[in-house]
């Protein structure tokens, strides 16, 4: 059984990123058209190339953003990119056990000070020797692979969700939504949206952009995490199930190469179990106890009620300032009774970013609320871009209505006047959040023709359709 | 009672009314007699088009206050069967050409047509757009009549070439089909590729299964409807 570990956990001799290396570089060379090649499986994920090769019809181009496949996809995914790593691995001489490590970003500072940073066999374009490195990649140009992840892009909030998939409630949903039947199916899942989101875009580069987000090395590495937590969150509480649905199960069918390049489908239930998942594997460290759940939540909200706009934007929101200010107004005194007299009791205060949309890769926005006409701002969240322009593209699975994000703001009810009898509008301020640099570090020359895919807008103009207050 | 609790009940509300309509249209397509061409037409929307339409009606309700969903919903649904109905005047004329022109192969030439529609980015692209909200209603029932009558622009470029096969046969068995491939399309995680739906139709317009009472008239032209069920109820039942 293989066995992945933390990349900061290996010891200082283990050689499983150097193997990593060598099978990365390896697989670089086979030709495209190979399923078990490099090129061919970053194309799983999101087709940069201009065309589809013969025979890569329905496996190219299918990962599953802003989705409840999310997960499950990915899982599969990485099962089998690691397969063709280690018989890759194996054929070049190495242990036949290779497994991905994961980069456990939101590990505390205090326990692992490297945490944040890349690791380092990622961070140089040559070896010591002057040869490319192939664990390389184009990012922001930092400096000792800093990225400047701060808490709020590494929080591990979303092991607080309740739910894998609740239709009723778009912040509680930890792996997504149905795309079907429901209000805001285009909404990511809390676990997609930080701490994974938020990684791809503070990275940069390649991995800004979900087409060519897997030709970047690290792309693994941050997807194996990702992994990992799902497994975290669904050991921490017996009622921390996958979806029952059939639609979810077995009803929906996914294709992939094996690392023998041979073809097979899957589909979500298969992937439960990662002892079975292809080869097989485990993490190396028992599950950790996530916080508590949130308890402002009665079992008869969850049943009984759907969520309730009870305030609204009049007009869409350009983000294209280092700051934006917008007003939500509240709805008219019949429903501002309904607040008053809700609010004691459990209920939940939402604030959506409905239908946001660009038209290439974008910045992403720290989102603040206050009351109007008050100085006290909140944070609610961080509104990630990444995957934005696929979303607002009509002939992609969307159908252009973009993302949809939902933040819980009920700890700011107080603050936001929303238990007072008048509180006619709310404050929404997004500021762009920097990087340490923007300058991005030159692509290898291996990915030239990748690179020239990526000539979308890099700064792309986010346009917030709507921004919403729901209530629950 | 929280205002929430009444909501949760009028989302249910909404799906017992569509999907109600969906039954009885239903029940008559398949109990009724013969219908002319406009009233099948008018049947067979509530039929085929109420599931379809449920969750996006569902999804404009819950993006409105509680007071605009009443007009919402009316203005919303109004815009996307008036569309549907107008509709109705070329779907009507294209079917009566394609039984002039191919006579008993009227509905396998309207499939053939339909599967080649649906193998084009055209259609792929107008699916992907009718399965969502083509944008948020802003509250009022103007504004939804609008969003209703973009919603069923939208449906119809998907649906409408296979509604108007589904009517070339005048039968049940081939709406029911184009009925659940429709639905599984519209609640799949993406769409199914466009190759597969075709030979699927292709399959259905090949179908020989058309309601008994009404197999004559789905190869007989239109004016002959009349004339051919009365033969056919004289024939059944002679002392009737």
């Amino acid at each position: 059984m293989r066995i992945r570990k933390s990349v900061y956990a290996l010891d200082t001799d283990d050689d499983t990123l150097e193997w990593y290396r060598q099978a990365v570089d390896a697989m670089s060379q086979k030709p495209v058209e190979d399923p078990t090649s490099w090129y061919y499986m970053g194309a799983v994920h999101g087709n940069p190339f201009n065309g589809v090769p013969t025979g890569a019809q329905g496996f190219w181009d299918q990962c599953a953003h802003a989705s409840w496949f999310f997960l499950s996809w990915h899982r599969m995914y990485l099962g089998a990119f690691e397969a063709m790593v280690a018989k890759t691995v194996e054929e070049l001489g190495g242990p036949s056990e290779w497994a991905l490590p994961y980069w456990n970003y939101s590990q505390d500072p205090t326990e692992e000070p490297r945490a944040r940073f890349l690791p380092e066999a990622f961070r140089d374009s040559t070896l010591a020797d002057g040869t490319p490195n192939a664990l390389f990649s184009q990012r922001f140009a930092v400096t000792n692979g800093d990225f400047g992840l701060d808490d709020s892009i590494v929080t591990l909030d979303a092991l607080n969700a309740d739910s894998f998939s609740d239709p009723n409630d778009p912040t509680e949903n930890f792996g997504g939504l149905p795309p079907a039947l429901n209000p805001f199916s285009n909404s990511s899942g809390r676990l997609e949206m930080r701490p994974h989101n938020v990684i791809h875009t503070s990275i940069g580069g390649f991995m800004q952009d979900p087409r060519t987000a897997a030709f970047d090395p690290i792309f693994w590495l941050h997807h194996c995490n990702i992994d990992r937590l799902w497994e975290v969150w669904r050991r921490a509480d017996p009622t921390h199930v996958e979806p029952v649905e059939p639609v979810w199960r077995t009803g929906t069918q996914f294709a992939m190469h094996d690392a023998d390049g041979l073809p097979f489908t899957f589909n979500s239930e298969q992937t439960l179990d990662t002892t079975k998942v292809l080869h097989g594997y485990v993490y190396d460290e028992p599950p950790a106890t996530p916080p508590l759940p949130p308890t402002i939540i009665t079992p008869e909200a969850v049943f009984v009620s759907d969520p309730e706009l009870v305030g609204r934007s009049s007009e869409p929101v350009r983000l294209v300032d280092a700051v934006t200010e917008a007003t939500v107004e509240l709805a008219a005194p019949t429903e501002s009774s309904f607040l008053q007299a809700s609010l004691p009791d459990p209920v939940k205060v939402m604030l959506v970013l409905e239908n946001v949309r660009a038209a290439g890769v974008a910045a992403d926005f720290r989102v603040l609320v206050s009351r109007a006409s008050s100085d006290e701002t909140v944070e609610a969240g961080v509104l990630a871009t990444f995957g934005i322009a696929r979303a607002s593209d009509p002939d992609r699975d969307h159908g252009g209505t973009g993302l949809t994000q939902a933040y819980d703001i009920t700890f700011a009810a107080e603050t936001l006047g929303l238990k007072q009898e008048a509180a006619p509008m709310i404050s929404v301020r997004f500021e762009r959040i920097t990087r340490p640099t923007e300058a991005l570090t030159e692509a290898p020359a291996a990915m030239a023709e990748i690179l020239g895919a990526t000539s979308s807008p890099q700064d792309a103009e986010v346009e917030v359709e709507r921004i919403a207050l729901y209530f629950r | 009672m929280r205002q929430g609790a009444l909501r949760f009940n009028s989302v249910r509300a909404l799906a017992h009314i569509l999907l109600g309509a969906c039954a009885i249209a239903w029940c008559i397509l398949w109990l009724a007699p013969p219908m002319t061409d406009v009233g099948h037409w008018i049947a067979m929307l509530p039929a085929m088009m109420a599931p379809l339409i449920l969750p996006l009606a569902r999804k404009a309700i819950a993006r409105v206050y509680a007071r605009e969903r009443g007009p919402v919903l009316q203005g919303f649904l109004f815009g996307y069967v008036l569309c549907w109905l107008l509709a109705g005047v070329p779907a009507i004329l294209i079917i009566k050409l394609l039984h002039a022109l191919a006579g008993p192969f009227a509905a396998p030439l309207a499939f053939a047509l339909a599967a080649l529609w649906h193998v084009t980015p055209a259609r792929a692209r107008a699916a992907k757009m009718s399965h969502g909200l083509a944008r948020l209603p802003r509250g009022d029932a103007a504004d939804a009549t609008r969003l209703g009558l973009r919603q069923g622009m939208l449906c119809i470029q998907s649906c409408g070439p296979l509604m108007v096969a589904s009517m070339t046969t005048h039968s049940l068995a081939p709406m029911l089909l184009v009925t659940l491939l429709l639905l599984a399309e519209s609640n799949s995680h993406r769409l199914p590729p466009a190759q597969r739906i075709a030979t699927l139709i292709l399959v259905i317009g090949l179908l020989p299964a058309p309601h008994p009472h009404k197999m004559e008239h789905a190869y007989d032209p239109p004016h002959q409807t009349d004339r051919s069920f009365a033969q056919q109820k004289s024939a059944v039942s002679p002392g009737a």
